[in-house]
């Protein structure tokens, strides 16, 4: 059985590389790509606490993967807003980068 | 105990009724069909009574010491942990009391509603005016039914707000008009006075439940912590229990004042002379069954508070003596017929507080249920009447109307006489119950009380047969409108008359006869309403004398009969011929006592010469008129704009970074923070 620490690890590792990749790529779609990172970096602190419920009624509990199915309706509305602006950025711009956007 | 899931319906029909009406008033800006407006709204109101006396059928099919009929619906909210965590339900919860309250508000609240479908057809001037109107009166009933129906005090809250709400909407109806206007205004404040009374009350009482361990707010869990707190402080007066002693007393008179400010005593009386601004159906439900009759039900429902402390007692005891003294004296002399009326209702009232406090709410009670008929009857008889006049409220400018329309003569009889106590009419054993609770009581000043609710008897007789005597009798002294007259005889609204007539002239013979009057006639059902309060009944027959007092009492009615008699047909010129002692008195009771006046100078003026100044000057009649506010809030405006302007540089990643750096900086605080453990 894996111990719970090594999932809040792992957890914390990808959030910690999403949240690195948010502020050092300037480009669009490696932008995207390391919010969604954040966003699955917590979808697993989530749902290795429901896994680790204490005492004998994990087996009751649905809260975390429920806010896992949430989460990832939400990333995935983001995305399908995220690439469209993108696709209207490129057509206009010929470039996605981001701090280039504004000017 | 039983549960029923249909119970939640007797607030909610009429309470959906008047949502629909608002909504779609508000959506469309127009009508529907009168006749649909109509219809539902009488419907949904008898269909709620429907469902009330199937629930008390159900009710009284029960055994057990405490019969009751719940329906929780869902949790409302709950706060706090430990042992001042509660949690408060959205439930309804029927026992005998609101069984009566609630076949009282939707009994008198269907006849009222099908009386003004037929009545106000023509009064709405504007465009959605019968649904806005029919809007109210429906929230009205179902807010008074909230308040009724309610099983916790947080809930009841929620109700009585409602109802001071649909109050001041209802006396402000023809919002066009100044009187209506102020009227409505000043109902408004004395309800949000009794409001702030009854939250300040409910927090007190829950600080002293937490000091022997309760909370809720349950009027059982409130009922049983009370029990436990009486007991402590009668095994230990002083010491460490006097400081919670005073609490619950303060409670005890923080809810007495917010019965006062619902059923309109003194000195929050003022806000019920206002109310006949307002549409006649509306006042009709106000001053019998709905508003009026929601600060008894409160006393009557939280009994145990003041039964426990002989002060409060006595406090509720002369306030409802003082008002119902004050009210009947002004109905003696007052000019306009509606307004009579209120001053008639608000003494009945007061006599109410007053068999209350000599410990018998089962004669409160069954006052309340005799004066709501009458007074409703009365009421709508009285709308007809001035309609009739063309408007004419003053009773100099009316008589002879016996002759034209005998149908409103005989409901007014009718009316008048059930109110006043005629022998083996429905007012007659109420009265009798209030006063034999009053001499069998152990208040202070017994006796004066008793002397006060005499005379109450007797002015009410007086005053409600001069308004018989002036209004049909004698020659008209106004031409009447005679196109009115064919119709009220046929039209729909006469017929609810019929039904408050046959009630309020049988009603006290069927529930609650007392019991002496039932050794006498030799049948079982006497004093049946107390029973089935299974409220603490005085011994009726404990003095020996209780024959000589219905004697009294009666011979009091009689007496006022007569004067009004003498005074209005046989001698007529004795009212002319006064010395200038009487005319002051007279004066001074026609003003009201200037109470109103004193309000006005005291309250309204200063205010008034405060807040005029204010708003032109400072606040402006528009926000940019204003030179201290704009000029405020222009250098604000300006203030910010410089400061926060530096911080957009322009570049995402930066802005990114200061917010991570924001939120390890929240985290590492809480983990600083947090105790080790």
């Amino acid at each position: 059985m894996i111990p719970e620490h090594h999932v809040i690890g792992l957890s914390a590792i990808l959030f910690a590389i999403g949240v690195l990749g948010v502020l050092v790529r300037r480009n669009f779609i490696g932008l995207v790509l390391s919010i969604a990172l954040t966003f699955n970096a917590s979808n697993l602190a989530f749902v290795g606490f429901n896994r680790f419920w204490p005492g004998d009624e994990a087996k009751l509990h649905w809260d975390g993967q429920v806010f896992v199915a949430v989460v990832i309706a939400v990333a995935a509305a983001q995305v399908v807003m995220g690439l469209s602006v993108l696709f209207s950025m490129f057509r206009n711009r010929n470039g996605v980068d981001i701090d280039e956007a504004g000017a | 105990m039983s549960e029923a899931t249909w119970l939640r319906w007797i607030p909610l029909l009429p309470l959906g009724v008047a949502l629909f009406h608002a909504a779609f008033v508000g959506w469309f800006r127009r009508s529907p069909p009168y006749l649909l407006v109509a219809v539902l709204s009488c419907g949904a109101v008898m269909s709620s009574f429907v469902l009330s006396c199937l629930a008390c059928w159900k009710l009284v099919a029960l055994t057990g010491s405490e019969p009751a009929v719940v329906d929780e619906v869902y949790t409302w909210f709950g706060v706090g942990v430990g042992e001042w965590a509660f949690s408060t339900d959205v439930a309804f919860r029927l026992d005998p009391l609101a069984a009566v309250m609630c076949l009282l508000i939707t009994g008198v609240g269907s006849v009222i509603h099908v009386h003004a479908a037929g009545s106000m057809r023509d009064d709405f001037r504007e465009d959605a005016g019968a649904q806005r109107f029919f809007c109210y009166l429906g929230a009205l009933t179902a807010f008074a039914l909230v308040v009724v129906l309610a099983e916790d005090l947080i809930f009841l809250l929620l109700g009585w707000q409602g109802v001071g709400v649909a109050t001041w909407l209802l006396v402000g109806f023809w919002y066009g008009e100044a009187r209506s206007e102020t009227a409505a205004r000043c109902a408004f404040l004395m309800d949000r006075f009794g409001d702030a009374a009854l939250l300040l009350g409910g927090f007190l009482i829950f600080t002293v439940m937490a000091e022997v361990g309760r909370s809720g707010f349950s009027f059982q869990e409130i009922e049983i912590a009370w029990a436990e707190i009486a007991s402590a402080l009668s095994a230990e007066p002083g010491s460490s229990a006097g400081n919670s002693g005073t609490l619950v007393r303060i409670s005890a008179l923080c809810l007495l004042v917010a019965a006062a400010a619902k059923s309109a005593q003194f000195p929050l009386h003022v806000w019920l002379r206002g109310v006949v601004e307002g549409p006649v159906p509306a006042s009709a439900l106000i001053h019998s069954s709905a508003t009026l009759a929601m600060g008894v039900y409160l006393l009557c429902r939280l009994d145990f508070v003041f039964v426990s402390d002989p002060v409060a007692a006595d406090a509720v005891a002369w306030l409802g003596a003082l008002t119902a003294l004050l009210a009947v004296s002004f109905a003696t002399t007052g000019r306009e017929l509606n307004r009579v009326l209120s001053h008639l209702a608000l003494s009945q009232v007061g006599l109410i507080f007053l068999a209350f406090a000599a410990g018998m709410p089962a004669a409160s009670v069954f006052h309340l249920v005799t004066c709501a008929f009458s007074l409703a009857l009365l009421f709508l008889v009285a709308g007809s009447t001035i309609r009739v006049f063309r408007g004419e409220r003053e009773m100099d400018q009316m008589g002879g109307l016996i002759h034209q329309v005998p149908v409103l003569a005989g409901f007014f009889g009718v009316g008048a006489l059930a109110l006043s106590g005629f022998p083996a009419l429905s007012g007659f054993f109420s009265r009798d119950l209030v006063l034999l609770a009053v001499a069998n009581s152990s208040l202070t000043g017994r006796a004066g009380l008793y002397a006060v609710a005499l005379i109450v008897v007797a002015a009410t007789a007086f005053s409600v047969l001069r308004c018989f005597l002036r209004v049909f009798l004698g020659e008209p002294e106004r031409k009447v409108a005679n196109i009115e007259l064919p119709r009220l005889a046929t039209r729909i609204h006469s017929h609810p008359l019929y039904v408050l007539a046959f009630l309020a002239t049988t009603i006290g013979f069927l529930v609650g006869l007392p019991q002496f009057w039932g050794d006498v006639i030799d049948v079982q059902r006497s004093n049946s309403l107390a029973n089935f309060l299974r409220s603490p009944v005085v011994d009726e027959t404990a003095s020996g004398l209780e024959h000589w007092m219905v004697l009294l009492g009666l011979s009091m009615t009689a007496v006022g009969y007569g004067l009004a008699w003498v005074l209005y047909v046989r001698r007529p010129e004795l009212r002319t011929t006064s010395s200038s002692g009487i005319r002051a008195v007279r004066r001074l009771l026609a003003e009201e006592c200037f109470i109103p006046q004193l309000y006005q100078r005291l309250g309204a003026r200063p205010f008034d010469s405060f807040a005029r100044p204010f708003v032109s000057r400072v606040i402006g009649p528009h926000p940019s008129d204003g030179r201290w506010v704009s000029n405020a809030s222009r250098a604000l405006r300006l203030g910010t704009v410089h400061l926060l302007k530096r911080s957009q540089t322009g570049p995402l990643q930066v802005h990114v970074f200061v917010v991570l750096v924001g939120v390890l900086a929240v985290v590492g605080l809480m983990f600083l923070r947090s105790p080790a453990t």
